[in-house]
């Protein structure tokens, strides 16, 4: 057992100027994954700054009928949100689909999207990881690979982002909003999380003494019409080989509106920007469908134990449109 | 709310009241018995902490992911929530047909009291 220092500060900027003071600290959210990586050995913090005790709690509509969601929201809270069920089906059960009720219970909004990939390599120190060691090489590339990448992995890195939550905010255009003793600063979502290039071990944008103070969320009618699909080994409790979510406006048969990002494929929630914009002003067709599939698609590479998820990836866009168009959205 | 112990670290919780099967005299206790519901015994405590937590958590109105309209004010409490709303206990020794059954008849008996105290109203 490593001895590491434990401090609760209860407003935010104690903490921000706790961790700015000493390099070796970390933010603590509702501990599901950091707790692990530090018994794993994976992360080793000097000093852990516990942020559940700041006021960052609330859900707030906006004036324009977003929603600004406090970075220390547990998961389970967010998603049985009566607006988030209603305006935004596609979070709720994205949110709904990860883990269990007992780690939704703990798990923070800001803690979702810090999260570690689950490469089995990354977690094994006796492995060659990029993202652990930088230089040390990748034991997933010709190891087991099977949840790993199939669009913007490196030579260097395969590991694929865990998030089910995160999917759904890719499609959302949601805004992180950070805040370190520099001041506050706003990312869009779909930039936050870095793909890995030469440097896998940088995941995100934030630096490493900003802390995540909300998440908020436009309006965006067409996500009233979204569902979120999520295909893995096991009917629950599995983190995805692929998901998608999926919105859908149609307006006498033609595709007006569409949103789509997919799971489970990259080391960032994949906002699917180029099958949207081959949606749009498309009949509403399995045809069409397939095609913004394959569109998307086109650029994605597999390895032997994970070619499987470029054809998956392709059905289960075209099975969550589908239900989308035929059955409405999940509120 | 029930959470996994293996994951808390302890000073996070400071000046929290927690409870765990120690503290625990719930029906469900009796009903893993008539139906068995375990048989190792080893995931037994945390089924039963975790089938408590869910059921306030359905009484609240929380979907889950079998829910299929998640606007809808109350969710049926069917085989299928169960299964997904327990996912996170596996066991091992494959009892789950036997703990759905205890689930299902303790959630049942709620509601059937719950009908009685507002018809007596």
């Amino acid at each position: 057992m490593r001895s590491f220092a434990y401090v609760r500060p209860d407003d935010v900027a104690a903490a921000v100027r706790t961790v700015a003071a000493q390099p070796d600290a970390k933010f603590l959210g509702g501990g599901t994954n950091l707790v692990d990586l530090m018994r794993e050995g994976i992360e080793r913090p000097a000093t852990v700054v516990d942020v559940t005790g700041l006021p960052l709690e609330e859900i707030e509509e906006l004036p324009d009928g977003g929603l600004r969601i406090g970075a220390g929201v547990r998961n389970s809270r967010l998603a049985g949100h009566r607006l988030v069920r209603s305006r935004y089906p596609m979070l709720a059960q994205a949110i709904l689909s990860g883990a269990s009720a007992q780690l939704r219970n703990m798990a923070t909004v800001g803690g979702n999207l810090l999260q570690r990939t689950r490469c089995l390599y990354f977690y094994d120190d006796a492995a060659a990881c990029n993202k652990r060691e930088p230089g040390a090489g990748c034991a997933a590339r010709d190891g087991f690979h099977r949840s790993g990448a199939i669009l913007g992995a490196s030579p260097t890195c395969i590991a694929a982002h865990p998030s089910d939550m995160c999917v759904a905010l890719a499609a959302l255009d949601a805004v992180v909003e950070v805040e370190s003793v520099r001041g506050v600063r706003r990312i869009p979502l779909a930039g936050f999380h870095r793909l890995p290039g030469d440097t896998p071990h940088i995941e995100t944008e934030l630096a490493a003494d900003e802390l995540i103070t909300a998440v908020e969320l436009p309006a965006v009618p067409v996500a009233a019409n979204s569902r979120y699909r999520k295909v893995r080994d096991r009917a629950s409790y599995a983190f995805a080989l692929v998901s998608v979510a999926a919105a859908l406006d149609v307006r006498d048969g033609a595709v007006t509106g569409a949103r789509l990002a997919l799971g489970g494929v990259a080391a960032k929630p994949w906002r699917a920007s180029k099958a949207e914009q081959a949606l749009l002003g498309a009949p509403a067709t399995e045809e069409s469908f397939r095609h913004a599939a394959e569109v998307e698609l086109a650029s994605a590479e597999g390895l032997p134990g994970n070619a499987f998820k470029i054809d998956l990836a392709r059905r289960t866009i075209v099975a969550t449109l589908r239900q989308v168009l035929t059955e409405g959205g999940a509120a | 709310m029930r959470i996994n112990a293996c994951l808390a670290l302890a000073i996070q919780y400071e000046g929290r009241e927690i409870t765990t099967i120690e503290g625990v005299a719930s029906p469900l206790q009796e009903a893993f018995v008539v139906h068995d519901g375990f048989q190792c015994g080893y995931c037994t405590s945390g089924q039963i902490c975790s089938a408590i937590g869910m059921l306030a958590e359905h009484g609240n109105g929380v979907p889950s992911a079998a829910t299929e309209h998640l606007d809808a004010d109350a969710v049926e409490l069917t085989g299928a929530e169960i299964r997904e709303r327990m996912s996170g206990n596996l066991c091992r020794c494959g009892a789950h047909n036997g703990i759905v059954a205890a689930i299902q008849e303790v959630a049942g008996a709620d509601a059937v009291s719950h009908v009685r105290a507002e018809a007596a109203r």
